[in-house]
């Protein structure tokens, strides 16, 4: 037998090892005398034997001396810090913070306001729903995201107009439809009648409920100057209660209310627009076209405006649908080819044609505002030039120019017979018309320009009111008595 | 003693930071009978474009009241009190001023007034609690030094 000869590996590292890898001097290289018995040259290292006791080597220097010592030098043990209150301290905040994180991340979800629904009954039942619970803010959220926009700036700015020329009360909000208090109940959808119309689009029907309209125009934010203004013998008192039951004009009609409702980011949302447009092909008893008009906008604003001068010259109604926006107007875009087919053979083009067109732009709230600058339009072998000077439009056209500017407008008004306050309100109307420049507002969506027809309407509306003073109103108010 | 106020105050500005927190949740705005938190009201505004993302701090509101509390909890009651006191003088004063505008019921629109009332109670509170920590370990450190020990 070789070594290691007693039990076990020999460990290199192993202090407490014996030692003998190799054969000690003067004893034979060749393996033991005999087996199992004793070996003898253990017996000449004593020192290995307190060596064997020697564990407390292992433990740290002063726990080896530790206890006697110690004890004889008479330090006292230290005292046992009480570690009750840190634990608990420590699960106290432990506890709050992750609770802080938790309410943290369910407040941040509420306030994503994502008024769409996953499915086109409950986009229609949500709006019912705001409507009836008189949830104004609710209405304009549970609109589709363009409409909403398109709505919120046209009432945000025409109500701080009228807050400016005291119509309305320095402390009319946007948001309060004052005077108009609407309820509902009993709603009920007919979810076996809703019309896949296709993807994106269905429509909803509302066939019971009843709905309770109570509007009183006392509570409007009008000024009790506007009021004795607009009506000199006292305001009407009018307070009305309206209740419509559903159930029973949808039995009379035999039809159900409609609420088309759209997809819009993998969600439904009841659409006003493209309600408006279900009831017109409903009245014009067509149905909703297979494929839409596909939307293709320009590079730029003033590229989009020119195409819809171009196209409304040469009677190309399709072009014209194309560069509308199709977020604000998709209902257009998907009814468009009805229109097309309608109005097929009707319309002819001009023959004139945009020889230049050169536009100004600037931002507006929700869009940018294209303005003319100069335009050159060739009809019939003649040619018309307008080229905007300041405040005023040169227009040239055989060979003779003429120069209209907003005093000159301004002596075509009324005549003698007009109230000088009227004539005044008139005079700041045009002046502010022709300083502001009329034009059209156009929309990016996905990187391409389209016209906007609801903004630019609402921007010549906006314009003409920014261009009135408060005395104007009073002006206009009598004159038109 | 101050010890015991000490822990008093702390506990007072720990359970104002939670009446802060729960607050913010109850009814804050009123559109028609819809009653919105102050989380969801911040959305809807900033859904309709009237505000911009106001929200997002509104919300950090509350980590910074957990983190608080979790000082108040450690020990660091000094820091504590005052990250309480600055959080609860700037929630309490809009809490307030929503408060004193609310509870209009004559408007369609309006600021509903539980949820502001209670934020406000609740800053209230803090503040106390956060007062009550600062002074008293004011008052252990002039005690100290009038007995000439170390502070």
């Amino acid at each position: 037998m070789t070594y290691p000869p007693q039990g076990g590996q020999w460990q290199p590292n192993d202090p407490n090892q014996q030692y003998p890898q190799q054969p000690y001097p003067g004893q034979p290289s060749v393996p033991f005398p005999a087996q199992g018995q004793q070996y003898p040259q253990q017996q000449p290292y004593p020192q290995q034997q307190p060596y064997q006791q020697q564990q407390p080597y292992q433990q740290p220097m002063y726990d080896q001396y530790g206890q006697p010592m110690q004890q004889g030098y008479g330090y006292p043990p230290p005292p046992k810090r009480k570690r009750t209150g840190l634990i608990v301290g420590s699960a106290i905040a432990a506890v709050a913070v992750a609770a802080g994180a938790v309410v943290a991340v369910v407040a941040l979800n509420q306030s994503q306001v994502n008024e769409g629904s996953a499915n086109p009954q409950d986009a229609a039942l949500k709006l019912v729903s705001a409507v009836g619970s008189a949830d104004v803010a609710g209405v304009l959220t549970s609109l589709p995201p363009a409409e909403s926009a398109l709505l919120r700036d046209l009432n945000s700015q025409a109500t701080e107009e009228f807050k400016r020329l005291e119509v309305y009360k320095k402390d009319a909000d946007p948001d309060k439809v004052a005077g108009l208090d609407i309820k509902t109940s009993n709603l009920r959808f007919d979810d076996a009648q809703k019309q896949e119309v296709n993807d994106h689009l269905t429509i909803t029907k509302l066939v019971d409920g009843q709905i309770e309209v109570n509007s009183d125009l006392s509570k409007l934010p009008f000024t009790d100057k506007f009021l004795d203004m607009a009506f000199p013998k006292g305001a009407p008192s009018t307070s009305k209660t309206q209740k419509i039951d559903i159930g029973k004009q949808v039995q009379r009609s035999k039809k159900p209310i409609r609420i088309a409702t759209v997809k819009v980011g993998g969600e439904w949302y009841p659409s006003l627009f493209y309600t408006i447009a279900d009831y017109a092909l409903q009245d014009a008893k067509k149905p909703w076209p297979k494929t839409p008009v596909a939307a293709k906008g320009a590079g730029s604003p003033g590229e989009a405006v020119r195409g819809v001068a171009d196209a409304a010259l040469d009677a190309d109604l399709e072009r014209v649908i194309e560069l509308m926006p199709p977020d604000e107007l998709g209902a257009l875009h998907d009814a468009g080819p009805v229109l097309l087919q309608a109005i097929a053979g009707r319309t002819k083009p001009t023959g004139a044609k945009i020889t230049k067109l050169e536009t100004d732009t600037s931002s507006v709230t929700g869009g940018t505002k294209v303005t003319l600058r100069e335009l050159e339009v060739t009809a019939d072998g003649e040619t018309v030039h307008i080229v905007r000077k300041g405040d005023c439009y040169e227009g040239t056209a055989d060979g003779k120019t003429d120069q209209l500017c907003a005093a000159d407008a301004v002596k075509e008004f009324g005549g003698k017979k007009m109230p000088a306050g009227a004539k005044q309100a008139l005079t700041h109307l045009t002046e502010g018309l022709f300083k502001n420049g009329l034009g059209v507002v156009t929309t990016e969506v996905d990187g391409k320009w389209y016209v906007s027809p609801g903004r630019s309407f609402f921007e010549v509306v906006l314009t003409a009111l920014r261009s009135l003073q408060p005395s104007d109103i009073e002006a206009l108010a009598k004159g038109g008595r | 003693m101050s010890g015991m106020r000490k822990w008093m105050g702390a506990a007072v500005g720990a359970a104002g930071l939670v009446v802060l927190v729960a607050g913010t949740f109850l009814p804050w705005s009123r559109s028609g009978m819809t009653y919105r938190d102050s989380y969801e009201s911040l959305g809807v505004l900033r859904e309709l474009g009237f505000i911009g993302n106001v929200v997002t701090v509104w919300v950090a509101m509350i980590p910074v009241a957990a983190v608080t509390i979790a000082l108040f909890a450690l020990g660091l009651r000094r820091s504590a009190a005052i990250v309480a006191a600055i959080l609860s003088i700037i929630v309490g004063t809009i809490s307030g001023v929503a408060a004193v505008q609310g509870a209009d019921e004559g408007d369609l629109i309006g600021i509903a007034s539980s949820g502001p009332a209670t934020t406000t109670a609740g800053s209230a509170l803090a503040l106390l609690g956060a007062v009550i920590v600062l002074a008293t370990r004011r008052t252990r450190v002039a005690q100290q030094r009038t007995a000439g020990g170390e502070p």
